[in-house]
């Protein structure tokens, strides 16, 4: 049944694991390096400062004992394994980072970053808590201000406008090819599978060379519509359609997202952190006003968890469900993330306006769990297959 | 406070033609709802509401997220008109979009930082905003000279708070701490501050009449960390039952809270209220350099032999701040330092005993 993939989707999962080699050479090169770990963090700035950005979000269970030396058990796998990496000096991407900037998504990494500033030049992006123009605009502005400013003087550079506009129109047009990814799924069969749309999106966060980056993912895009068109399906017509949502959830896709195709589920879009969520919103282009106000208004349209009442994810979850024409919706959050877990619940009521189910899984990065995950992810899509053929009956 | 109390103050409150805002958290600024005209309760931790947050929330969560929820959800609270949902700590935050009835619901923005310049600037215009949002729901005029005439009434609040805790630097103590933290959550059913001002100074009064009942020997305990009304008891009771005394609260119930002051000098209104709530020694400010500095002037000014952190399971707020406070005692005060992480339940009271008597007699 299945075609080969397109060949480039391998140097996407290969990316991370050789990103090692490429960010000591960057270093050699004596370029900066500016480590991060979320789409809040506003790009078009890092880049504009002629940095190169790299994601230093944990994933992986091996550090968390060393970083609950410090931290408390009872927090985000995430949390616990990113700082871990930073005592052990075990990840060399935060090992080479020359700034580390975090924003305060959560209250976890919020405070964790107090510890961690002791170990890394830090700056840190306050965020703001209501989704309002009228009353975060003007916050959110300065904080961007004072963060542009920060690295102007870490790095003894200056930051021009125009800069920052030539970044704002690259940076969109990146966004516009990302979701373009995203919405190769939203044909039946689907174009792309969804584990193959996140090693793309996964393994961008590790290439460095934006042009090859950008040329690579519009390859892939082109191959998949040209198998499609062709009739080549990546999988079969009719699985059970899915999206998967949550936050920082990289380290669990062996036991998650895998699983979900294995078992024969389409995951056909994200949404959330890493998701369709921020894709789809430009940077206003109109060079005539402020950039930074102009970055500062995209950001702060991010449906994150962070901000409450977060009406317009709901809005987007509801829409997401429509134009992908989804079946099911998986929400992926970690243990003791209660920004995303506690807002399940308000998604769980979308699916249910929608008429479609939601799983919850809730989980960290050690294996354990492995069994009763691909569990209860068989019974929700044999649920969703009866569904689907009760509908045709009647 | 009981549901019965909670429901006795909202009723009367609506015979007198008050309307009556709810909220959960010392970042709100009170003053704001005195002014205009409401019956402004901040609701400390609720025993016998029914349950909801079992069905709502995820279990991994605070004690006092899933009491708020279960308050806010609660028959008692159906006749308030206001609940003030303060963007403080993610579980809080996220939990005040799950209530029903949304449209009661008001969402206010806490700035969360010391250092920063937005602070006070974001502290003013969301007072502001506030207030404009209470003109046009409840069709009143907030003026500047009744906010001022709040900031007065809730700074006489504030310091009889101060003065009840003050007989505390007496050696010995002049009370249990117990009996103080249970004063000032006894008050919080008083519907007015200058109430429950009066109620302060007067069990300061009725404390002092009396001969301490503390022992010379009883070793000094500053407790620091969460909000605590839910589990003062186990918690105060391990201490004061195995040979130690709380001189001081540095939580959100009392010196938190007292030790800002409103300036009613200050020309612009909301200027004052933006440099009095500044000042909120709470961990989820980063950082959180205010709550250090509190630490270290209480310790001294109540010559505390031991700090105590009570914190809550997943409030990730103190538990991650921990750290820094470990080293900050240990270190650069050089005071003994013990935490505790409990939670709203009994099955840990004999396991904190024990843990707390260990401390004790090491001090």
């Amino acid at each position: 049944m299945s075609t080969p993939l397109p060949e480039h989707f391998e140097d996407f999962a290969e990316a991370r694991r050789e990103g090692f080699l490429r960010v000591k050479e960057l270093k050699d090169q004596g370029k900066n390096i500016c480590g991060m770990f979320c789409q809040y963090t506003p790009a078009e700035i890092i880049r504009a400062a002629g940095l190169y950005q790299v994601a230093l979000c944990g994933r992986s269970h091996e550090p968390i004992k060393t970083a609950e030396t410090r931290l408390p058990a009872n927090l985000c796998p995430l949390i616990k394994a990113s700082f871990g990496h930073v005592m052990e000096e075990s990840c060399p991407y935060a090992f080479f980072s020359d700034i580390v900037v975090g924003e305060t998504t959560c209250d976890g990494k919020k405070k964790m970053y107090e510890l961690l500033c002791e170990l890394k030049p830090m700056q840190v992006i306050h965020l703001p808590n209501v989704p309002d123009y009228e009353r975060s605009l003007e916050m959110w502005v300065s904080e961007i201000r004072a963060f542009k400013e920060g690295l102007e003087e870490k790095f003894n550079i200056e930051i021009t406008d125009d800069m920052l506009n030539e970044s704002i129109v690259w940076c969109n047009k990146e966004r516009a090819q990302k979701a373009h990814l995203y919405e190769l799924g939203k044909t039946n069969p689907p174009a792309i599978t969804g584990v193959a749309m996140n090693d793309v999106q996964d393994g961008l966060q590790f290439m460095f060379d934006e042009k090859q980056k950008y040329d690579k993912i519009a390859e892939i895009i082109k191959e998949s519509e040209k198998n499609w068109a062709e009739g080549n399906y990546p999988v079969e017509a009719d699985r059970p359609r899915l999206i998967v949502s949550g936050g920082g959830y990289a380290g669990t896709n062996q036991k998650t997202i895998n699983v979900i195709e294995e078992l024969g589920g389409s995951i056909v879009c994200y949404e959330g952190c890493c998701g369709i969520s921020s894709l789809r919103r430009a940077v206003d282009e109109d060079t005539s006003r402020d950039p930074i106000v102009r970055i500062a208004e995209k950001y702060l349209d991010v449906p994150c968890a962070v901000v409450s009442p977060n009406t317009s994810r709901m809005q987007q979850v509801a829409d997401t469900i429509d134009e992908w024409n989804a079946d099911g919706y998986v929400s992926i959050t970690l243990h003791s993330c209660n920004p995303f877990a506690v807002e399940t619940e308000n998604i769980r009521r979308v699916c249910e306006s929608k008429g479609i189910p939601l799983l919850h899984i809730e989980t960290d990065f050690t294996p354990g769990d492995e069994g009763q995950i691909r569990t209860r992810i068989e019974a929700f899509l044999e649920m969703i297959r009866m569904n689907k053929e009760a509908a045709k009956h009647e | 406070m009981n549901k019965q109390d909670l429901q006795n103050i909202i009723s009367s409150s609506h015979e007198e033609g008050k309307k009556v805002a709810v909220s959960f958290c010392s970042h709100v600024p009170q003053e704001v709802l005195a002014a205009a005209g409401l019956t402004s309760l901040r609701v400390p931790y609720i025993r016998d509401v029914k349950d909801s947050a079992s069905k709502i929330l995820i279990r991994n969560l605070c004690p006092v997220v899933k009491n708020c929820c279960d308050i806010c959800e609660d028959e008692a609270l159906k006749d308030a008109d206001l609940l003030i949902a303060e963007t403080s700590c993610d579980g809080k935050k996220k939990m005040y979009e799950l209530i029903s009835n949304q449209d009661r619901v008001y969402f206010y923005q806490v700035a969360q930082g010391a250092d920063r310049d937005y602070v006070k600037p974001l502290i003013y215009s969301e007072s502001r905003h506030l207030a404009k949002q209470l003109e046009k729901r409840f069709g009143v005029e907030i003026t500047d000279e009744a906010i001022r005439k709040a900031g007065e009434l809730y700074n006489e609040e504030r310091d009889s708070i101060l003065s009840l805790m003050d007989i505390q630097t007496q050696i010995p103590p002049a009370a249990w701490g117990r009996d103080i933290f249970k004063a000032i959550q006894e008050h919080r059913m008083i519907a007015d501050p200058a109430g429950r001002a009066a109620a302060n100074l007067a069990t300061r009064e009725e404390l002092l009449s009396k001969a301490s009942p503390v022992p010379k020997r009883a070793k000094r305990i500053l407790v620091t960390g969460c909000p605590m009304s839910g589990v003062y008891e186990k918690v105060l009771d391990a201490v004061e039952h195995n040979g130690g005394v709380v001189v001081c609260f540095e939580n959100c119930e009392v010196m938190k809270s007292a030790v800002r002051h409103f300036n009613p000098e200050t020309e612009d209104v909301y200027q004052a209220l933006a440099d009095c709530y500044q000042n909120t020694a709470c961990a989820i400010m980063a950082p959180n350099d205010l709550r250090f500095e509190l630490i270290a002037g209480l310790a001294e000014t109540y010559q505390a032999d031991g700090v105590l952190d009570v914190t809550l399971q997943t409030c990730h707020p103190y538990t991650v701040e921990r750290d820094k406070m470990i080293r900050f005692c240990e270190d650069s005060l050089e005071i003994p330092y013990m935490s505790i992480e409990t939670d709203a339940g009994d099955s840990d009271s004999g396991q904190l005993a024990t843990r707390v008597a260990a401390f004790i007699e090491m001090l």
